[in-house]
């Protein structure tokens, strides 16, 4: 096998640091620290969308989240998803359930700028959850004073080979 | 088309992957334990405007007598040296807890923790430490306890498969 590594040509870089947990509830919302506005380099042929966050499974035991990559042209517009960019996170048989997720979706390229972000929602309001905010960390488990994970949004254009 | 996103060329960027590992590594009860295949050291350039450490491994339950193991809670840090110690690197953390209520024993999950620091022109190690909340809630990680059928405990990876950890930081500019 040949590797080509593939060739980053433009990047822009969001952090968000949080002193609050979000919740996610059965509206959907936007997931704080995911949103970036983005306009492609014009050789581009492909963005690559990445964010990182923290979910834990409060209040309930059992989770399911649906995600999906949004977009919008300017700030006041409405969000729309991204057509076939939407998936899950569930643990269905759990009284403890959290993860660190780092999330890649690769996407065609676009001309000018446009925002994208993470939606997400629980499926039933049995299995909600929350974000940001650690269930363990040095000094405690489960008292609600653990602290923050950042949230990094990244987008990349890259240029394909082929 | 194939893409890695594990795998780009950024300018300035280290990595390595950890092909010595020949047993299950299990996370530290009693106090925050270096992974060893988390470390590496890095330069930025004055270029730099992110710097993004990231490190992809294997976590499964730690399993001591048996395949029962089917619960984990782990605290992961990231934390820094410029040449006066290590030490936390603020927001870098993470959770990875795990419980089943059923009696079977269960794996877990391939998981990246990637998280941006602040750029620095001086040499930097890093390093993740990680610290299970009991030995109840214990993790390991790099070997699947389970394959084709066939049922391990943590120390035994005969037959068993092994996933390399990766460990990089790269610049953005």
């Amino acid at each position: 096998m040949t590797y080509i590594p593939t060739p980053i040509i433009s990047e822009s870089v969001i952090t968000t640091t949080h002193s609050s947990a979000q919740s996610v509830s059965t509206t959907r919302a936007v997931i704080s620290g995911s949103e970036i506005q983005y306009t492609p380099d014009p050789s581009a042929t492909h963005v690559l969308y990445q964010c990182s966050f923290q979910w834990t499974n409060q209040p309930d035991a059992n989770t399911h989240f649906y995600l999906s990559l949004m977009e919008k042209t300017n700030a006041g517009d409405p969000w729309s998803y991204v057509t076939d960019k939407s998936f899950a996170i569930s643990f269905l048989d759990s009284s403890n359930a959290c993860s660190f997720e780092n999330i890649e979706i690769l996407i065609p390229t676009w001309s000018g700028s446009k925002y994208l972000s993470l939606y997400i929602r629980s499926a039933l309001s049995t299995q909600e959850g929350r974000l940001h905010q650690l269930k363990m960390d040095d000094a405690s488990f489960d008292a609600g004073t653990e602290g923050y994970v950042q949230t990094s949004v990244s987008c990349t254009s890259l240029r394909s080979y082929a | 088309m194939t893409y890695n996103a594990a795998l780009l060329s950024h300018a300035n960027r280290t990595s390595d992957t950890d092909n010595t590992i020949t047993t299950h590594e299990g996370i530290d009860v009693s106090a925050y334990s270096s992974i060893a295949s988390s470390e590496a050291s890095f330069t930025a350039t004055s270029r730099a405007v992110d710097v993004f450490y990231r490190f992809t491994f294997y976590i499964n339950p730690y399993q001591a007598t048996g395949p029962t193991g089917r619960n984990g809670r782990t605290h992961f840090k990231l934390q820094a040296d410029s040449g006066s110690g290590y030490a936390d690197v603020a927001g870098c953390e993470a959770n990875e807890l795990f419980e089943s209520v059923s009696s079977e024993p269960m794996c877990q999950r391939l998981m990246t923790l990637r998280w941006r620091v602040a750029p620095s022109v001086s040499s930097t190690s890093y390093r993740v430490v990680a610290k299970s909340y009991s030995s109840a809630y214990r993790g390991a990680l790099h070997y699947t306890h389970f394959w084709s059928g066939v049922a391990r405990t943590s120390g035994n990876v005969a037959n068993m498969r092994v996933y390399y950890p990766t460990v990089e930081i790269y610049e953005t500019r």
